[in-house]
């Protein structure tokens, strides 16, 4: 009974990626080009334009062809990376979108560090007493931050640190004044980065502790926990060296799918902030109008997701031998 | 084979028993809570509708907007020069509408895909759970900001477009509670009797499911309260009706954080932590209720 | 010379408001190199006698009276510090179902190397511990090419013969094992009753052997212990409590086992079921299910009665035939 290669795993996984992106890919073409009532069509009808422009509109996207060619240049299109000018500032839309998705990694990374140690901190200690008075706190506290919308939470912070207690900045990622590169340059942006990365913190370390917390209670329940004990193990062993590997598999795939609600306070905070990130771009294009932007902004967020699904199923299949089995 | 019936649930099994459930939950202290919170809010929404009508009076002057709290203004003014108290009230009934709204479209339609992919195998759940894969893997605050800016404004957009990104998850959900269900002794009894496998689902899937479909159609209220104050602060919301979201977003884009006027932002901020802790913590008390080995007694 | 002994040993379980008496005054000894078998039904307390010796019982359980001691040392008030040093050094444990006494994450190899890096002294390094492992597994017959494996993809037998390996890991003196063989096919059940067999005879090991199965402690054991809801109804050596039972529950267990040989007759059984022990009957917990009952048995709990060196059993009947 030998077990599945971690290869295979990886090559179904890969494959289903692929096809994924591809339904995304085509979810994104029907949303923009094919939906009644869609905004290009819209556009070009409302007669906002010249009829010039409505014709260079067309053209580039293709809206006087039919609907099949019109998916073929779009594939096109995206496997060349040309998602075209931005209709309000007639940049390419590329020269837009790359810079906001490494300014809004920074902050994802420096908020999922936030949650990941916290998160696992008050997750394990209220998951080793369950019951206890300790578990209680801990877990309602999580239960009420989840409660709160990210971008309350960030306008409160806001409100408190930067207008009555100016500690740091109010918004941005940068100082005008702050030296453009050097250590200087760095301490500025993590001065601009605190409040925006514990806003979205704050909210979100709830999840990790409650599932962490369950699937401890759980584990602990189970057989093998007394088959550890019976050796002679240490109490401290036992918790971090099985209890909490094994209750971590469950969190591993809560934590991905968290991502997601990550996702949804990263675009709030950087509305509140005015952080130069995917979402605040996707935010700003809808109010412009800009549907070019907005197009790539939503594929290209939707594609971050899917990889980062994907690298969490890898990881998951790495970590739990009876994973690969399938 | 109308006379047939199955043989009642084995012990341990929960459903069927809904009363003792109930019970179980009010006396849990969370579920209590939860209960009087909803409670509390559904209340102040149809006061709110009793007394106060769409749209709110503006102020007259400059000089009353964002006025500080006072015994005329028990909340203080905002932007514009209206109450906020009075916007609160108003406000309620959106949060407490699209929120049940929005859950019950998606839970029927999760329900829906769940029963019939978990209890009829084979291509028809392949195909359903695919597509629901692939409906998890698109991002939901992205997809909802584009569904909204496409479609016309309105509540009705507003519902649809949370109710579209909700469903997945119960759809999982009550697939895997049908899964396990269907396994058990007295659904095979059931079937080897000759029992239709309509009549099964109606009569033993269902209500056995119902308790997972409630505990995760409260967490998904909750959700969807939050979906739709989010969606009203980035603009996207209804903008003839008042809203709790609509209140921040007007405050913030109007200058409340410069000016340090706190009132506007924190009371509607409490209100909606208050409806989604109600919801979230109504959904925490029945799944414990529903898996006892959470809750050491 | 006594390895193990137990005296008035009680435990309580707390559920909800209610306190259950799983263990009423338990008193036994286990002598080096005897094998020791406690037979009983389901909620007899076989396994809560069993879990409280190592101070291993759930977060709800606790002993409420009498003491255990190993070698002279008493185990019951024993710090946690204490306990974690005799478990696996002194007393190995084996639990019924392995399958889920094995942490899932890990290859067998390395659950038996932490069992003897557990207690310092075992093996001087990581190496020896790998060393050690591998030829301990190859002792309950497990293949090298096994060993890397984990527990899901062994058997049920195989995963039981890796729990055997954990739990003489550290050399001790005496085996605890709850029900190791109920989970498995006959087949299987006998090749791990041969193991024990040798490793009784390869290492003198002494053993508690937990169990529902009369047939399976006839065989393996020397002394047998019956338990009824948590009391010990009746000891001796395994011949003489099962050849010549005294308490009227042990004799219906023994008739109620089907002969291969001898002139067919009806099944008998033992009519009714085991007590809740929420509401255990008053004095003697069997009475409403004994044929031979008498009035003082549902007034007056029963003493034990000595018949013999080692010999007791626990029933009004028993000491008034005795005393007659």
């Amino acid at each position: 009974m030998r077990t599945g290669s971690l290869r295979s795993v990886v090559a179904k996984r890969l494959l289903w990626l692929v096809v994924t992106l591809a339904i995304v890919a085509t979810i994104n073409f029907w949303l923009f080009r094919v939906l009644p009532g869609s905004p290009l069509l819209e556009i070009t009808r409302e007669g906002r334009l010249s009829a010039a422009a409505v014709r260079e509109l067309s053209n580039s996207f293709g809206l006087n062809r039919g609907v099949g060619y019109q998916y073929l240049d779009y594939l096109r299109h995206i496997f060349t990376f040309n998602t075209g000018l931005s209709y309000a500032s007639q940049v390419p839309v590329t020269s837009l979108l790359f810079p906001a998705l490494v300014h809004t990694l920074i902050l994802v990374a420096a908020a999922e560090f936030l949650i990941a140690v916290f998160g696992v901190w008050f997750g394990v200690r209220a998951g080793a007493k369950p019951g206890s008075f300790l578990d209680n706190t801990i877990v309602t506290s999580a239960m009420a931050f989840w409660s709160v919308p990210t971008f309350w939470a960030a306008l409160l912070l806001q409100l408190l640190f930067a207008v009555v207690i100016p500690i740091f900045p109010i918004f941005g990622m940068q100082s005008l004044s702050a030296p453009a590169s050097g250590v200087g340059h760095v301490t500025d942006i993590l001065m601009h980065l605190v409040l925006p990365a514990v806003s979205l913190a704050i909210v979100s370390y709830g999840q990790v502790v409650l599932i962490l917390r369950n699937s401890m209670t759980e584990i602990i329940g189970e057989g093998f926990v007394l088959g550890v004990r019976a050796k002679g193990v240490r109490e401290r062993k036992v918790l971090w060296g099985h209890v909490v590997p094994n209750a971590f598999l469950p969190t591993l795939t809560v934590l991905v799918l968290s991502a997601q609600f990550l996702l949804a306070g990263t675009i709030q905070v950087e509305v509140v902030f005015s952080w130069p990130g995917l979402g605040l771009l996707m935010v700003q294009a809808v109010s412009t109008r800009d549907l070019p932007v907005l197009e790539a902004a939503f594929f290209l967020i939707a594609v971050a997701v899917v990889v980062l699904n994907l690298i969490a199923d890898l990881l998951y299949a790495w970590i739990d031998p009876r994973v690969r089995f399938r | 084979m109308a006379g047939i019936v199955a043989v009642a649930p084995a012990e341990g099994q929960l459903a069927g028993r809904p009363a003792a459930l109930w019970r179980q939950l009010l006396r849990s202290p969370r579920g209590v809570i939860g209960l009087a919170g909803l409670v509390w809010f559904v209340g102040i929404a149809i006061v709110g509708a009793i007394l106060y009508k769409n749209p709110l009076p503006t102020g007259t002057t400059s000089a009353s907007v964002f006025l500080p709290p006072s015994r005329t203004y028990w909340l203080g003014t905002d932007q514009l020069g209206r109450n906020v108290f009075d916007e609160i009230m108003l406000g309620a009934q959106v949060s407490v509408i699209v929120g049940f709204a929005a859950t019950a479209i998606a839970t029927t339609l999760g329900a829906v895909i769940g029963i019939t992919s978990g209890y009829f195998s084979g291509p028809t759940d392949t195909v359903l759970m695919r597509g629901t894969d692939v409906a998890l893997a698109l991002p939901a605050l992205p997809l909802m900001i584009v569904l909204a800016a496409i479609l016309p404004r309105g509540l009705l957009t507003i519902i649809l477009v949370i109710a579209v990104t909700s469903w997945p998850g119960p759809a999982r959900i009550i697939r895997s509670g049908v899964l396990s269900e269907r396994e058990r002794t007295y659904i095979l009894r059931a079937r080897a009797v000759g029992c239709r496998e309509w009549r099964i689902v109606g009569r033993y899937i269902l209500p056995a499911v119902m308790p997972v479909i409630l505990a995760n159609a409260a967490l998904l209220t909750a959700v969807a309260v939050l979906n739709q104050a989010v969606l009203a602060f980035l603009g996207l919301g209804d903008p003839t009706h008042a809203s709790w979201g609509n209140l921040l977003q007007g405050a913030f884009d109007g200058g409340a954080m410069l000016q340090g006027a706190w009132w506007v932002i924190v009371p509607p901020g409490l209100c909606i932590v208050g409806l989604v802790l109600s919801f979230t913590l109504l959904s925490n008390a029945m799944s414990e209720v529903l898996n006892p080995r959470l809750n050491p007694s | 010379m006594t390895l193990l002994a137990v005296d008035g040993l009680s435990v309580q379980y707390r559920q909800g408001n209610q306190r259950l008496q799983a263990l009423d005054r338990a008193s036994f000894e286990v002598g080096a190199g005897s094998r020791v078998g406690i037979l009983g039904e389901s909620g007899s307390g076989k396994s809560t006698l069993a879990l409280a010796i190592l101070g291993m019982l759930p977060p709800n359980g606790e002993v409420t009276a009498g003491t255990v001691s190993l070698g002279g040392r008493c185990l019951t008030d024993a710090s946690a510090k204490e306990l974690v040093q005799v478990r696996g050094r002194d007393v190995g444990m084996v639990f019924q179902a392995a399958m889920n006494s094995l942490d899932p994450l890990r290859p067998v190899i390395s659950q038996v190397m932490e069992a003897l890096m557990a207690h310092p002294g075992v093996v001087e390094n990581k190496a020896a511990a790998r060393q050690r492992a591998a030829e301990l597994l190859r002792m309950v017959e497990i293949r090298d090419d096994y060993h890397g494996m984990y527990p899901h993809e062994c058997s049920g037998g195989m995963r039981q013969r890796v729990a055997i390996a954990i739990s003489l890991a550290s050399g001790p003196g005496l085996l605890i094992a709850d029900e190791p063989v109920t989970a498995l096919d006959v087949i299987t059940q006998f090749q791990i009753l041969s193991l024990l067999e040798r490793l009784k005879h390869d290492l003198g090991l002494a053993l508690i052997f937990v169990s529902h199965d009369l047939g399976v402690i006839a065989n393996i054991c020397d002394e047998a212990i019956v338990m009824y809801a948590g009391r010990i109804v009746e000891r001796g050596t395994v011949q003489e409590v099962l050849r010549q039972p005294m308490h009227p529950y042990t004799e219906m267990l023994v008739n109620a086992m089907p002969r291969l040989t001898g002139t067919r007759g009806a099944f008998s059984g033992i009519p009714g079921s085991p007590p809740s022990l929420s509401s255990l009957p008053p004095g003697c917990p069997f009475h409403p299910r004994c044929p031979v009952a008498l009035a003082k048995c549902s007034a007056d709990e029963p003493t034990e009665t000595v018949l013999g060196s080692g010999r007791t059993a626990s029933c009004h009947v028993v000491a008034a035939g005795v005393s007659t």
